[in-house]
């Protein structure tokens, strides 16, 4: 791989950590935006003391309820940055593919939120354990999900499932609809193929080849990367 | 101040909610929507004297929101909303006729205060 | 090897990305120069040694072979002639007995001399004495037994008569003699009383040295004569012809032992002579053998060893090529591989770095969120165990609390916001005038040095942009560059910068230095274009070409030659990426 290339690839996925803390951010913003609301909701209530009139208590509790709630919120995405921030600490590493794609898809729900699609889970309940590049494996199923976002509008719903199959496990995020091609198609393309190879793995069918609306990647059990 | 009639557009609807009850509270005639394009049916439904649009959201955002409002009801003022204080954001929201452009977090008294302002600009306006 | 790539262009400063080569072809080409050397070297090493053993075997073997083919040669000869000198030496012995034996008064008996001829013929199994005759020191002829009629013959002036006299005994060259055929004489001296001798001289036939000489083991190539001194056969020649004719090679020189020389002969064919002079007597042995059969196989030796000399060399050469080809591969590939595994670990490196300045911070959101979680539990619980509205400044003081780390969770937030921003490195905002003084301050003092005076037209309304800063510096430093580099000492150089059509923002940069021919102008953004001398990549434009449009922009260039050139670069004020 020649050096402008590795610098593009590093580029590449150091732009996506950008993207997605950048926009994690924005949702603990987001919470913390409606914690001072509800916050001030709070003292409004208490106003009413001013004017004589008895203190709206259950409602103060629901506030203050609504409040924990962003709260916990709050946490919640805070801890799936972690998770996320902590996923490129090693190359390889040892990861519960189940918890990973949990991540990814709570961390891609902003982007779906923004397209206006419905992204779902369909994980199966079982785990698989495996000893690859978890950051690697984010990035290509979040690049997935991208291409199937920027789809058609007319899809609604993506789902992303998985199964265990052979010495590995086959992650597949349908959309349903054909992919949209646009000047950035390929480059994502180029850029999903190259990470599964790093890790060993495949594109087993691509997103935008037939039947359409399907995109399947191979991750093996343990990580081969071949010198790229 | 009774009478004001307030629209809240915003896709996190918590934040709609306690906004909505904060004017309420208030005194303010409020009501929420948590998006673009139901902004705009509500507006049509019913008479408002100022809308306020989150910049950002899914589908119509805030800017789309204030160009359809102009078109439709050159009187209506609308307030730009954001999370992220970019200035092309708000020229771009001026240019289309908005009218003013604040930054979250949202002090509650700052935009009672704008809101005001807006409705009397809409009242002279004309609906 | 990359330090072969000389870039004019720029020096990148601090995190700027390094000058490409050009599609690795430098490299390739170091290869290439490694492989020869490899081969020049290894070649030299394998090839040295086997050419001067070669050589050396080459000599010892001819040397070896040479002594080989001429040993049983010189062997032959020395052989044949001491059979020679025994011939001759026991005819002499014979001629000396009778002289002893025989009183002298015998001898001068013709029918007695007879006799004695007669018995000395029975009792020498081979070589006839044809004649024998008795001479008084005077030199006449007393006695005769033979075919001839000598008796009263006068040899006086004969030069062997003279040579028996002061030697004691002769041998003469071969003469035609009896029925015109070849013979020579043996003549012995004999002293008698009162200082006087007699001389008993016998005729051989020269046929008899042929016999001597004409042994088994030559071959028919082979040749072996008796000449003269003067090179007068005395034997027949094969090659040479009959007795008494001359040869055509020169005469060995005198030795007292068989010499054996190389030469070529009358026919420039190489030949081996051997040569022995044979005592007492007028007689040199020669032996000639063709050098081809003598050294026959020396001659397929040689062939052999240079036949081998030939394949070895080639199977050397090509090994080495094949294994120096196979030796640079691996060497790439092994650089290439160690590159390879550098980007991976530079790249992981980087990420993990990232991810841990990112979880650090976004930790420390963790704190302030526990706090309003626990002072809204506060609430809570107020409200649930008084069952009462709980007092007014209790609620504010937790309204404040909230409020507080509310705060100072986006002053965190707004950390981390800027840190992810920096990270994707492509887009940040950036104010176009800042960025272009940095540049200047990126070329050091060189304008200051060589008095050129850079000038800023800034205009007043000048937008931000939303664009990649190390990008733009980069595209900013090759341009300026260029323009330094274009103007002469008291130069000049502009910047413009104004706002263009379309939310763009436009830059100019304008010197008076040497200009552009209009010839060049079209090929200035191509890679490889490059009008420096001594070369530089020529890539600078072209990576600055590439740069301006990925970032959403237009480059276009002017110039007039001797009056300048100005860059003129439009930028978008957003990213439309």
């Amino acid at each position: 791989m020649s050096d402008s290339e590795s610098r593009r690839r590093l580029d590449e996925s150091i732009a996506f950590f950008g993207t997605i803390i950048a926009g994690q951010t924005h949702e603990i913003t987001n919470v913390l935006n409606i914690i001072s609301e509800l916050s001030g909701l709070q003292v409004d209530l208490l106003r009413a003391q001013e004017q004589d009139a008895p203190v709206d208590l259950p409602r103060l509790q629901e506030v203050t309820t609504r409040i924990q709630n962003q709260v916990h919120r709050g946490e919640t995405i805070i801890r799936n940055i972690n998770g996320f921030a902590h996923s490129a600490d090693l190359p390889v590493a040892v990861f519960d593919l189940r918890e990973v794609l949990e991540r990814v898809l709570f961390l891609a729900q902003r982007s779906a939120r923004l397209a206006q699609v419905e992204l779902v889970s369909d994980l199966p309940p079982e785990s698989i354990v495996l000893e690859s590049n978890p950051f690697c494996v984010q990035q290509a199923v979040f690049t997935c999900i991208d291409l199937a976002l920027r789809s058609a509008s007319d899809i609604r719903r993506v789902v992303v499932d998985y199964v265990v199959r052979g010495d590995g496990a086959e992650i597949r995020v349908t959309s349903g609809d054909p992919l949209t091609q646009d000047e950035n198609t390929e480059d994502r393309l180029e850029l999903l193929q190259f990470l599964l190879e790093s890790i060993g793995g495949s594109v087993v069918k691509r997103p935008g080849d037939e039947p359409a609306g399907v995109s399947v990647l191979r991750i093996p059990r343990h990580h081969s990367a071949e010198s790229e | 101040m009774s009478g004001l009639r307030v629209l809240f557009v915003d896709d996190e609807e918590e934040l709609v909610s306690a906004v909505v009850e904060r004017l309420q509270l208030r005194g303010i005639e409020a009501r929420g929507a948590t998006a673009g394009a139901d902004a705009l049916r509500i507006v049509e439904r019913e008479s408002f004297d100022v809308v306020v649009a989150d910049v950002k959201m899914p589908g119509l955002g805030g800017l789309e929101v204030v160009r359809h409002i102009k078109a439709l009801h050159p009187g209506l003022q609308v307030i730009l909303l954001s999370g992220h204080g970019s200035q092309t954001d708000a020229k771009e929201g001026r240019r289309l006729g908005a009218f003013d452009y604040v930054e979250k977090p949202i002090d509650i008294e700052i935009l009672i205060d704008i809101l005001r302002n807006a409705a009397a600009a809409t009242e002279q306006g004309g609906r | 090897m990359l330090d072969d790539l000389e870039s004019h262009d720029f020096e990148p400063a601090m995190d700027l990305p390094e000058p490409e080569a050009p599609g690795g072809q430098v490299p390739a080409h170091a290869y290439r120069r490694l492989r020869r050397v490899v081969v020049l070297a290894t070649a030299a090493v394998s090839l040295l040694p086997l050419a001067i053993t070669m050589v050396i075997n080459y000599v010892q073997f001819r040397d070896a072979l040479q002594a080989e083919a001429v040993e049983p040669m010189a062997r032959l000869t020395l052989n044949t002639k001491r059979s020679l000198e025994l011939f001759l030496s026991e005819r002499r012995s014979g001629l000396t007995f009778i002289a002893l034996d025989r009183p002298f008064s015998e001898l001068c008996d013709p029918t007695s001399l007879t006799r004695v001829i007669s018995n000395l013929n029975r009792s020498l199994e081979v070589g006839t004495f044809v004649d024998l005759g008795i001479i008084d020191d005077s030199g006449s002829q007393l006695c005769y037994s033979g075919p001839f009629e000598l008796e009263g013959r006068n040899y006086v002036d004969q030069d062997w008569f003279h040579e028996v006299a002061r030697r004691g005994t002769s041998t003469s060259d071969v003469f035609l003699g009896f029925r015109e055929s070849p013979h020579f004489a043996i003549a012995t001296k004999h002293d008698q009383f009162d200082d006087e001798f007699y001389i008993l001289r016998a005729t051989i036939d020269a046929e008899m040295l042929s016999e001597q000489i004409l042994t088994a083991g030559l071959r028919p190539t082979d040749d072996v004569f008796l000449i003269n001194r003067e090179g007068v056969l005395q034997s027949p020649s094969r090659r040479y012809g009959e007795v008494l004719s001359s040869i055509p090679l020169p005469v060995p020189h005198y030795s007292p032992s068989v010499e054996v020389v190389e030469f070529k002969d009358e026919r420039g064919r190489a030949i081996f002579m051997s040569s022995a002079y044979i005592r007492n007597s007028p007689f040199v042995l020669i032996q000639i053998k063709p050098a081809e059969e003598a050294m026959g196989r020396w001659f397929t030796l040689r062939s052999e060893l240079l036949g081998f000399l030939i394949v070895s060399a080639g199977v050397i050469l090509t090994v080495i090529l094949w294994g120096s080809g196979r030796l640079i591969m691996r060497i790439r590939e092994a650089d290439e591989r160690r590159k390879a595994l550098y980007h991976q670990v530079e790249y992981s490196n980087k990420l993990a770095s990232i991810g841990r300045l990112a979880a650090g911070v976004a930790h420390e959101i963790n704190n302030p969120l526990a706090i309003i979680n626990e002072k809204t539990g506060l609430l809570k619980d107020l409200v649930t165990l008084s069952d009462a509205t709980p007092p007014r400044d209790k609620v504010l003081g937790i309204a404040d609390s909230v409020l507080a780390s509310v705060a100072r969770c986006q002053t965190i937030t707004h950390r981390l916001l800027g840190f992810a921003r920096h990270m994707d490195v492509r887009s940040e905002t950036i104010d176009l005038h800042v960025l272009l003084r940095e540049v200047l301050g990126f070329l050091g003092r060189e304008a200051e040095y060589r008095n050129i005076n850079v000038s800023f037209d800034v205009a007043e309304d000048l937008s931000t942009i939303e664009s990649d800063r190390s990008q733009l510096q980069q595209v900013f430093l090759n341009i300026l560059n260029n323009a330094l580099a274009a103007v002469d000492s008291g130069g000049a150089i502009n910047i413009t910068l104004e706002s263009g059509e379309d939310h763009t923002v436009v830059v100019t940069v304008t010197d008076d230095g040497k200009g552009i021919p209009e010839a060049d102008i079209k090929k200035i953004f191509e890679p490889f274009f490059t009008t420096k001398k001594g070369g530089g990549t020529g890539l600078g434009l072209s990576i600055t070409y590439g740069i301006v449009k990925k970032l959403g922009g237009e480059i276009s260039v002017n110039s007039r030659l001797g009056l300048g050139t100005s860059f003129t670069v439009t930028l978008p004020e957003e990213r439309k990426a």
